[in-house]
């Protein structure tokens, strides 16, 4: 029922919105929320409870409570107490079989209770074992929240932002708002972050405090503090780390201090029936007639513990409420209470032997600091028990709480756990349906630790995530045990300090792909794309990757090998560095030559591989695997640090792009393209020159890995589209068509090349990987020697071989290499090559099978298949064709 | 002639009935977005940007990738007037300068042990506009310019210029970036602008 217009309302009357609820429409105020319009409507059950299927009413109207939870514009468990009103809105209840009002699952509360006690699944519902599976969808369904619509597709925005600030203050009622205002006036920057749609906090629930909070608000942001409404801090963590949800953004504020005003959290009474549709918190009753202007019953009973509960009466009376009763537990505590109900609402409260009726129960308990993001900070708790309360203590030095969250909340009376009792439900935990009976069960099943019984009962672990029950439930495990409550302890406080959408913690979706300068040439030219590492690189250009790689054998081929790592070693010492890095030799390197080489470890094992070109006496120019560049920087500067040579590094792989040109018409191209020497005298096979292609400066390789005729380019990234598309552009005629990773894979395995990570393994060393000729023992010392000279000395055990698969079957990569029936090794790499007319490979085999013509067996299907051990390159074994 | 020339894309020039153009790695999304090019110092650069007027009223975002760089160690107290000088490191420097500013530079760090041309390793991303700010926090936990962290989840500098940002990054990130930052600009009205609606680079 709207009462009549009043000052301090926070509704717009002249502004009507309407939703829908349940189909029907609900009309209400700009300033409403989705609940007090409901209400105003008349709705009175908001849902059911978890288990029991209990009639629920508004209880908190704080947010605090799962009591209001609906499903709106199918997003479930919308706690609709304070969601504003949106017009157009669908709201619906959720976790029913039928209709709030009349849900068929209600029948577990009537007849489940002997069924259901505290960890019944695991009792209850296990044979035969073969059912399970039955019974817990029969379960899930049967108990729960909202359901997540597995068709719907909703598309969501979510961002994340990092701020920096002096001082963030979490709660912006009037402590918060004063620590604020002071901080700022010390030339703080600061954030109030208020979960509330204004700052204000308990002020705005007063019939004059209304204004006393917007003018502290207006103070605190003439002052430059910035007041973020509604936000949720949903967690703090060291260093003044503060992540506040604020709609659909989730900021990330660093603070050098924190204060929490963050108020207290109201909390229920324990007694019989406590959980009636008409039972209210004293925050509820304020807001619903303050904020709203709703008169929340008719005739109203007030129990309290302190002030606020009295406060609570002088409103509901100023609305027109009968208050028929206030009991004042510092006058006088009741032995027994006990809501009386009909069909799931509050009808009376039996007080000792008096019954007084009523429609509307407020029950104010008692007044818990707000301390769960002061624990997650590391805070301590204690239990006061002369008020009933935890108050924080030991905080971190960067954290500060004021007002009540510090527990300052005055003398309030402390009721006893429970009210005493003629029976019926007693409800602990309102979010799990757990009474005292289920607590107490627990307890007596051995379930002795507050951290045992919470995870065998579940209290606590509902939405309200202990807000309304974690005292509660201490208190009564105190009462049980014996135990006082500080032995008991509290249960840890973890982060989120309220449910969050995980799409708020993901933040918005990234891909950092990198991409060479000729990435857009090979999608126009039809390329289909792929990883390798962080790179995108095609795959092919075409349907047959055989046919791309003929092409190169047959006339011309280009291939963007930009992804190569590329990093300049310059300096006095650079060729003696490269001589303690690699295991060959690179200081008697002339300047213009290139050289192979290939990285080990410390232990021996393979790292990467690339080549080494010198461009003068003091600069080399390595280049490294397209994924290995940034491992290969940090290892060259790391092991600088460790020896102080007088050398430095620049990685310089995005600089340059890197074009392949390979195949018999290689050399017309670059004659057409550049007027420097591309003879075979010029620039001789593993040559490096300076030259200029189309204009634009190059470092030309005479280097070939798909053993064609070719030269690699190096220039810069920025004209990488204008040398490649000049290249395509004047090898038109002599048969240029781009090749990617795939035909070049068949084109380096005809040749017997091998991949570093494909080939390899984090246990391959050279020996066994058949590149012996790279170990210059005689050197003094290189990175891993010892371990090479380890694998000399114990013998090689395997062998890194060529194959051929004389009847055509295709093993797959990591097959198994079956010898004496046992598996003895892998197939490292396979391919089809249509210019040898056969299935070629390379595999890890016993060392004593690697001798040419030597067969194993690998497993293809379910059949084993013969293999022929093939040594040296399958394709131009003797580099006629590089070397040309 | 250095034997490093192979870096610098400055020394591309005509020869041979060929005309080489450098292009930014955020070209293609900028001829997407219907930017109007112009050659620049031999390079293709966006000049205009259809609705940039809007967009610079939030946040503006423009490439500035054609500017010339080098890296210089050890770091140097400053290169000039009209020079950008950022020290990453006591031990690195990054100069970032117009191209006709390419002669008085050089002769500055003509000194200096280690000089290497940059120019095609960074993209420089501007973001320019009283948004500019929000959309920096929205990108990076950096706070205090000029600095050098993660930005997007990739490594980058970012100074404070021209009453916006610089993002100094890899190249091969550009075509990646530039979808972030565009993205995080959107929301308040932002988005690609041309070079020429910054005014004059300094």
């Amino acid at each position: 029922m709207r009462l009549e217009p009043q000052p301090h309302e926070r509704i717009d009357r002249a502004r009507s919105v309407t939703f829908t609820f349940q189909g029907r429409i609900v009309e209400g105020f700009e300033g409403d929320t989705l609940a007090s319009a409901l209400f105003a409507s008349g709705q009175r059950i908001f849902s059911r409870s978890f288990k029991y299927h209990r009639r629920r009413g508004l209880l908190c109207c704080s947010g605090h409570c799962a009591n209001c939870q609906m499903t709106v514009d199918g997003i479930p468990n919308v706690r609709v107490c304070t969601t504003p009103i949106r017009q157009g809105a669908s709201v619906k209840g959720q976790n029913v079989v039928g209709s709030l009002q009349r849900d068929l699952m209600a029948v577990t509360d009537k007849l489940g209770g002997p069924f259901t006690p505290p960890g019944f699944y695991y009792k209850t519902f296990i044979r035969p074992r073969k059912l399970w599976p039955l019974y817990e969808k029969v379960l899930r369904n049967a108990a729960g929240l909202g359901k997540l619509d597995k068709h719907g597709a909703r598309e969501e925005r979510f961002d994340v932002e990092y701020r920096h600030v002096d001082t963030v203050v979490v709660g912006g009622g009037q402590a918060g708002l004063e620590a604020a205002l002071d901080a700022a006036r010390q030339g703080r920057s600061v954030i109030v972050v208020e979960e509330g749609p204004e700052a204000g906090g308990s002020l705005l629930a007063d019939r004059e405090g209304a204004a006393v909070a917007r003018e502290l608000a207006a103070q605190a942001r003439q002052a430059g503090v910035e007041i973020l409404a509604p936000a949720i801090a949903i967690g703090l963590f060291e260093q003044g780390l503060v992540p506040v949800a604020h709609g659909n953004l989730l900021l990330k504020i660093r603070a050098h201090d924190v204060v929490v005003a963050g108020g207290i959290v109201e909390q229920p009474l324990v007694f019989p029936g406590n959980d009636l549709v008409g039972v209210m918190l004293p925050d509820a009753v304020r807001r619903l007639v303050n904020y709203w202007s709703i008169r929340p019953g008719e005739r109203a009973v007030v129990l309290t513990v302190d002030d606020r509960g009295l406060r609570a009466a002088e409103d509901l009376e100023e609305a027109g409420v009968q208050v028929a009763e206030v009991v004042d537990f510092r006058r006088h505590a009741p032995g027994i209470v006990s809501a009386v109900g009909h069909k799931g609402f509050v009808t009376g409260v039996q007080l000792d032997l008096r019954t007084v009726k009523c429609d509307l129960l407020v029950m104010g308990g008692s007044p818990q600091p707000n301390y769960k993001l002061l624990a997650q900070a590391g805070a301590r708790v204690e239990f006061d028990a002369s008020r009933g309360i935890f108050v924080p203590t030991d905080l971190p030095a960067y954290v500060q709480a004021v007002g009540a969250a510090a527990g300052d909340v005055g003398d309030p009376a402390v009721p006893e756990p429970v009210l005493g009792s003629y029976g019926g439900k007693s409800f602990v935990c309102f979010c799990e349906d757990q009474s005292v009976k289920d607590l107490r069960y627990a307890i007596a099943e051995g379930f002795d630790s507050i951290e045992l019984s919470k995870r065998y009962t579940t209290v606590t672990m509902g939405p309200c995530q202990g807000r309304l029950c974690h005292v509660n439930s201490i208190r009564l495990f105190a009462s049980t045990t014996g135990l006082d409550e500080n032995t008991i302890g509290t249960t840890t406080a973890r982060p989120p300090h309220t449910p969050v959408p995980l799409g708020l913690l993901a933040g918005p979706p990234h891909e950092p792909a990198k991409r060479t300068s000729l990435h857009h040439r090979h999608k126009d030219l039809g390329g289909t794309m792929m990883w390798t590492g962080a790179w995108r690189r095609p795959h092919s250009y075409g349907p047959n990757a055989g046919e791309e790689a003929q092409n190169v054998h047959r006339a011309l081929g280009l291939i963007d090998v930009s992804t190569l790592g590329k990093i300049l070693v310059v300096g006095p010492e650079a060729g003696a560095f490269l001589d303690r890095i690699y295991p060959n030799r690179f200081s008697d390197l002339k300047v213009g030559r290139i050289r192979y080489g290939v990285i080990t470890s410390d232990g021996g094992r393979i790292m990467d591989d690339g080549t080494v070109a010198r461009l003068d006496e003091e600069q080399f120019y390595v280049t490294t695997t397209s994924t290995g560049a940034d491992a290969v920087y940090q290892w060259l500067t790391w092991w600088n640090a460790v020896w102080h040579m007088n050398v430095q590094f620049s990685n310089v792989t995005g600089a340059l792009a890197a074009v392949n040109v390979a195949g018999p018409h290689s050399r017309t191209l670059m004659e057409r393209v550049s007027s420097d020497d591309f003879s075979n005298e010029g620039l001789s096979y593993l040559d490096a020159r300076h030259v200029t292609v189309a204009g634009v400066p190059t470092l030309a390789l005479r280097i070939g890995f798909v053993g064609e005729l070719g030269y690699e380019l190096h220039f810069p990234s920025p004209h990488g589209e204008f040398v490649w598309d000049t290249l395509l552009e004047l090898g038109a005629d002599l048969g240029v068509r781009p090749f990617g990773l795939e035909p070049q894979r068949i084109l380096r395995l005809e040749k017997g090349h091998v991949i570093i990570g494909q080939d390899t393994d984090s246990e391959s060393n050279l020996l066994e990987a058949a590149m012996p000729w790279l170990v210059k023992s005689d050197k003094p010392d290189f990175v891993g020697k010892w371990a090479v000279e380890q694998v000399a000395e114990r013998g090689l055990r395997w062998m890194l071989v060529g194959f051929e698969s004389p009847r055509g079957a295709m093993p797959l990569e990591g097959g198994q290499v079956v010898v004496d029936g046992r598996s003895s090794g892998r197939v490292t790499s396979v391919r089809r090559s249509a210019e040898l007319g056969k299935v070629i490979g390379l595999a890890v085999v016993p060392a004593e099978l690697a001798v040419d013509g030597g067969r194993f067996d690998v497993r293809v299907g379910d059949s084993l298949e013969s293999m022929v051990v093939h040594l040296g390159a399958f394709f131009d074994p003797a580099g006629e064709k590089l070397k040309a | 002639m250095s034997v490093l020339d192979f870096l610098s894309p400055s020394l591309a020039a005509e020869a041979g009935g060929f005309h080489p153009l450098a292009r930014s790695s955020m070209e293609r999304r900028f001829r997407e977005a219907g930017a109007t090019f112009e050659e620049r110092d031999g390079w293709l650069v966006p000049v205009t940007v259809p609705g940039e007027v809007e967009h610079l009223a939030a946040a503006g975002v423009a490439d500035l990738s054609h500017l010339t760089k080098l890296e210089v160690r050890p770091a140097p107290a400053s290169a000039g007037a009209g020079v950008v000088t950022y020290t990453v490191s006591p031990r690195r420097g990054l100069l970032v300068f117009t191209a006709g500013l390419a002669d008085v530079v050089k002769e500055h760090v003509a000194g200096a042990p280690f000089v290497l041309d940059v120019t095609a390793q960074h993209c420089i991303i501007a973001i320019v506009g009283p948004e500019a700010p929000t959309v920096i926090r929205r990108l990076t936990h950096l706070h205090q310019f000029p600095s050098s962290g993660d930005v997007a989840h990739i490594t980058a500098h970012v100074l404070k210029r021209d009453g916006g940002y610089w993002i100094v990054f890899p190249q091969e990130y550009g075509h990646y970036l530039y979808d972030v930052v565009v993205d995080r600009a959107a929301p308040f009205g932002g988005g690609p602008v041309g070079v020429d609606a910054l005014g004059v680079v300094e």
